[in-house]
């Protein structure tokens, strides 16, 4: 590895902080931001924030918050409030910054990042979805059918959102690829989302693919006493007659439209036509709803109702392992293409094997037939099919074997000082 | 008469119009927090008096006072002082109107010819014929009260004094939905199709029709027609809505139903089985259809009222193909915004294109309701929404609006109200105002009178800056995202610009100010020369751009807007008129000019960046036919100049109508 300056200070750039939200893009900074710190690199994490959050955030050294006003924010071209600039280049200075690690443009504005690039400072740009290719949310789904969508262009953009014209569309992404253009690297955290940039016409030469690594102190310890372990042996298979205990699949993060629960539900509904299934199968339910329909929750409710569905609300980060290790299997049913979502590699460092759509970045990182299993995307009797052969206690301890190793922060820096060090 | 140049008390007369009255602003600096009270009178005849009270950023930010909630230097006379100076006895139309700061003989100053009593008197007649008979509605109560009355005195279709009414047929029922439609049945006496029937209520009739069905029924005799349908009465005094009547007029002939002593009251089960039962004995499904949508069998469309939110549609212009053009205004008590905007008719939905959208005052409102105040500034609305809705459906529009406050309001667009274009015809005429509709109003004569005055009387302040010889004038948009992309592009580009060229930043009074404050601050810290920022009064600003141009020393100047824009040719008329100064301004062309008008190749996008503002300090981005250009200089007296710029609009109606003809042809 080449090495970067070791006078070189490296400023990462978070659209939040993680003590506020507890997104995959804040808390992918914060693990880098962590791993340079540990390496012994001189980092320091800046963020925005309302106004109203100060009380919620502590002072930390080589932590600078930011306030901005989301009111003065455009989310179509993402163009950052007049001011932020000058914020942001007083503490680059002030804290004498050699090298950008930008998580996010949401909050900051594209137009920040451009403002910035006079500072003959190297920029590396994360790339965290595909909001720069898609104004749907930068989930590369169509509005209002939420059908996945493969390439953007003036004419699908406009078909979601009729209310613009095409030209705005073709700024927006002029906007986007002229200043991201000018940066000096990329970093992806999946192969997928790689590809997707560089079909929009991101320099391939610059590309980087590293994938997330994960914050301990966020993410916790485990509590070996709880049950089931993955080396624990499954006695019976679903839809055995034995007594053994149901099958516990883990659902975790937000329930919003895009993440498929409802396909989940579906599939759940399938099996449980069938007694000797309705038995042997539980799922558990791990965040908050988030802009879900009233019918969803009438339905949600009827389940848990049943008590084939627990709903366990939202979680601490530092108890997720052992949340996870309590479930025989983590189920991703996304209905977009995903990144590198972080539940993948917190259920890898749980030991437990992944139930995922068989699309995008969950193709990617859970490996059909060895870290987990694939459905069809969006397909509940392909997910009930895919439940029933999972749900086989060979097949379980296959899987918890072949677990892959999760990166660390320190190791995730590591690969980011590569790709600084060119 | 005195001048207030070496006193403390500063002030001046802005603007005079038939809808907005006489519009200033005075203030003591050595009191500023005092209201300044002005006269208005001719002769030594007192007309009025009135006293500050309206908050002015721009005229603080000049003498450096806090705009704070305490300063309040603006004044306006509302339109109805016409009205009271042109009634006045023993007056010459050459006798001065003056306004002058009572008790101390100071008479607010003013640019040009001074406002006389024959201006005043067109002024009545053209506020009279764009109010109607509202300006008459003294005082109401409250909105609500405010606003039927409204409604009752504008939309009165036919007198029916005097003419004898035939009996068609029988009302047989009567049902009350929401949102003041009533779900009817009955039979009348005729072969056709009753396209139009009114709601009679006393000797008048008012514009009833939203969608009936007819269908031949056995106890019915030859030559009747059952029928069911919704009527709309949302506007009728609340007090009478119960006892209305229906009438049409066939042959010239008003006919009318006779309503039963006991009429029907049907619950929501029965009118759907009804509509289900007329299904198989119709020969318009379609009209079932739009009955079915308007008697809320489709949850998200029933009419439903949002209590504080007022929305009403003035005029609707359908074009098939294309979408719907509306015109009208909203008004909520909370200060909420419209965030979405959909039309129906039928199965087809019509959704708000926001870059059409425009805002513009209705003052009128004001007058009608004593308690909209700053509200009425932003109140009127023109738009476009895209989508296929079909002409037959057209007496069953409802449109929907949701709110910031998440509220939803859905309502029927009133069918009198709505105009259908062909492709072959009124394109045009569509294009000569839209999205000028707020001043199309005005009978030329009149409008001709009110540029006049507008001319005579606009005095802005002073532009600071802007010595440099060439300056780049930016119209900013009114719309979030076009502002906030301007501005940063601008504060991202202006370090680049040469040492010559000033930038002069125009908004209105509906761009957010705060917005603009910030970047304006910004781009200063960047800007080699002084951006100069010039704040619009009401929707003139070409004439205003006269004005401006004649407070700074610049010899050449590019216009840059990023909404859409009025002709070029229009454009060029009346700044070239307005600006009056000597030597007259100079319009460039170029020498490579291409046949026809702009295309939107040409522009690189219709929405300006940076980089294109660069180039046209530089180079052009918009060219015109040389003959056209010529023309525009024999017209006009205009100087042509090659190789200089003009104007860069990110929508010229030209191409816009250019869209409309390639979105009809296919």
């Amino acid at each position: 590895m080449a090495k970067l300056d070791e006078n070189a200070v490296i400023g990462v750039l978070s659209h939040t902080h993680p003590d506020l939200t507890k997104g995959g893009a804040e808390i992918s900074a914060y693990s880098v931001f962590q791993g340079l710190k540990t390496l012994g690199y001189k980092a320091v994490f800046i963020y925005v924030h309302k106004d109203t959050d100060i009380g919620r955030l502590e002072p930390v050294e080589d932590e600078v918050g930011i306030v901005f006003d989301p009111a003065e924010y455009d989310f179509f071209y993402h163009i950052g409030p007049a001011g932020l600039e000058q914020k942001l280049r007083a503490v680059i200075k002030d804290r004498g910054i050699t090298v950008l690690n930008l998580h996010h443009y949401l909050n900051f504005g594209i137009n920040t990042f451009g403002m910035l690039q006079d500072l003959d400072i190297p920029q590396y740009a994360t790339l965290h979805e595909y909001l720069a290719i898609c104004q749907h949310h930068g989930q590369m789904v169509t509005n209002p059918d939420r059908v996945l969508c493969r390439q953007a262009s003036r004419l699908r953009c406009q078909t979601c959102f009729p209310e613009r014209f095409g030209e705005e569309f073709d700024l927006r992404r002029d906007t986007f690829q002229s200043v991201l253009g000018n940066m000096a690297g990329y970093i992806a955290p999946s192969k997928f989302l790689a590809d997707r940039y560089i079909d929009w016409g991101m320099s391939a030469d610059k590309m980087h693919v590293i994938e997330n690594g994960l914050l301990a102190q966020k993410v916790g310890t485990v509590d070996e006493s709880l049950t089931p372990t993955a080396t624990e042996t499954r006695a019976a298979s679903l839809g055995s007659d034995t007594d053994d205990r149901p099958f516990v699949l883990g659902y975790f993060g937000q329930i919003t439209p895009f993440k498929g629960v409802d396909v989940l539900l579906d599939a759940l509904e399938v099996l449980s036509r069938k007694k000797k299934y309705k038995s042997r199968i539980r799922l558990r339910v791990h965040g908050n709803l988030v802009g879900m329909s009233e019918s969803f929750t009438k339905r949600f409710d009827a389940l848990i109702a049943t008590g084939l569905v627990e709903y366990l609300g939202p979680y601490d980060n530092s108890d997720v392992r052992n949340l996870m290790r309590n479930c025989d299997y983590v189920v991703i049913p996304s209905r977009w293409w995903e990144n590198s979502p972080v539940v993948i590699q917190e259920a890898y460092a749980a030991g437990r094997p992944l139930i995922a759509s068989n699309i995008g970045g969950l193709a990617e990182k859970v490996v059909d037939g060895k870290t987990g299993l694939h459905f069809q995307v969006g397909n509940a009797n392909s997910l009930a099919n895919t439940l029933k052969a999972a749900c086989a206690p060979d097949i379980h301890a296959e899987l918890c074997e072949n677990l892959p190793k999760v990166l660390s922060s320190e190791d995730m820096a590591r690969a980011y000082l590569d790709v600084m060090s060119g | 008469m005195e001048s207030s140049k070496n006193s403390s008390l500063k002030c001046m007369l802005e603007a005079v119009s038939n809808d907005g009255g006489i519009i200033g602003w005075a203030i003591d600096l050595d009191v500023p927090t005092k209201p300044v009270t002005l006269a208005l009178s001719v002769g030594d005849q007192l007309v009025a008096t009135v006293e500050t009270n309206r908050s002015r950023g721009d005229v603080c930010s000049v003498f450096e006072l806090p705009d704070d909630g305490d300063v309040f230097p603006g004044f306006q006379f509302g339109p109805e002082v016409f009205y009271d100076i042109s009634g006045l006895p023993d007056m010459s139309p050459d006798d001065p109107v003056i306004v002058s700061v009572q008790g101390t003989g100071i008479v607010l100053e003013s640019t040009s010819t001074l406002l006389t009593v024959g201006d005043c008197i067109e002024l009545a007649d053209a506020s009279s014929e764009l109010f109607g008979l509202t300006n008459q509605v003294s005082q109401f109560a409250d909105l609500s009260t405010g606003l039927d009355q409204l409604a009752r005195e504008a939309q009165v279709l036919t007198s029916l004094a005097g003419e004898r009414k035939r009996r068609a047929g029988i009302l047989e029922s009567i049902t009350r939905l929401e949102g003041g439609l009533y779900f009817v049945t009955g039979w009348f006496e005729s072969s056709t199709l009753v396209e139009f029937p009114a709601v009679i209520l006393g000797q008048k009739s008012w514009p009833a029709a939203m969608a009936l069905c007819t269908f031949e029924r056995e106890d019915l005799g030859a030559g009747a027609l059952a029928f069911l349908g919704v009527i709309r009465t949302d506007w009728l005094p609340k007090q009478q809505s119960e006892d209305i009547m229906v009438g049409y007029r066939e042959n010239g002939k008003f006919l009318v139903l006779e309503r039963l002593a006991e009429r029907r009251n049907y619950l929501r089960s029965e009118i759907e089985q009804l509509i289900n039962d007329a299904e198989p004995k119709t020969d318009a499904p379609e009209r079932l259809s739009e009955i079915r949508t308007l008697v809320g069998q489709d949850s998200d469309w029933k009419v439903t009222t949002s209590g504080t939110n007022w929305l009403e549609i003035d005029r609707a212009v359908l074009l098939p193909g294309f979408g719907l053009f509306l015109n009208g205004w909203f008004l909520s008590a909370g200060q909420h915004r419209i965030t979405s905007l959909q039309v129906r008719g039928g199965e087809s939905v019509a959704r708000l294109d926001r870059s059409t959208l425009y805002n513009h005052s209705r003052l009128d409102l004001q007058t009608a309701f004593p308690e909209v105040k700053d509200e009425a500034l932003d109140a009127g609305f023109v738009t476009v929404l895209r989508g296929d809705i079909k002409p037959e459906s057209i007496s069953a529009l409802l449109v929907r609006a949701e709110f910031s406050d998440s509220k939803a309001m859905v309502k029927p667009i009133d069918v009198s109200k709505v105009k259908v274009l062909r492709t072959e015809q009124g394109l045009k005429s569509l294009a000569e105002y839209y999205p000028r509709l707020d001043v199309e109003s005005f009978a030329p004569g009149v409008k001709r009178a009110a540029v006049r005055a507008l001319r005579s009387r606009l005095q802005c302040l002073a532009v600071k800056g802007c010595t440099a010889d060439r300056a780049v004038v930016v119209h900013l948009s009114q719309d979030p995202s076009d502002l906030q992309v301007t501005l940063s592009s601008l504060y991202a580009s202006i370090k680049d610009w040469p040492d010559d060229v000033s930038l002069i930043l125009m908004a209105d009074s509906r761009a957010p100010r705060k917005t603009v404050q910030s970047w304006l601050g910004d781009i200063n810290r960047k800007a080699k020369t002084e951006v100069g920022h010039f704040r619009l009064i009401g929707e003139h600003g070409p004439l205003q751009l006269g004005t401006l141009l004649r407070q700074t020393d610049t010899k050449t100047f590019g216009y840059v807007k990023t909404g859409a824009v009025m002709k070029p040719k229009m454009w060029a008329k009346l700044a070239n008129r307005v600006a009056g100064a000597a030597p007259a301004p100079v319009i460039y062309g170029t020498a490579h000019a291409q046949t026809g008008n702009p295309r939107e190749d040409q522009l690189g996008a219709l929405v300006w960046n940076d980089e294109g503002l660069y180039d046209w300090i530089r180079a052009n981005r918009l060219r015109f036919d040389q003959a056209y250009l010529a023309d525009l200089a024999s017209q006009d007296g205009c100087e042509i100049v090659d190789d200089a710029c003009y104007v860069i609009p990110r929508l010229p109606q030209s191409l816009f109508l250019t869209r409309l003809d390639a979105n009809l042809q296919e």
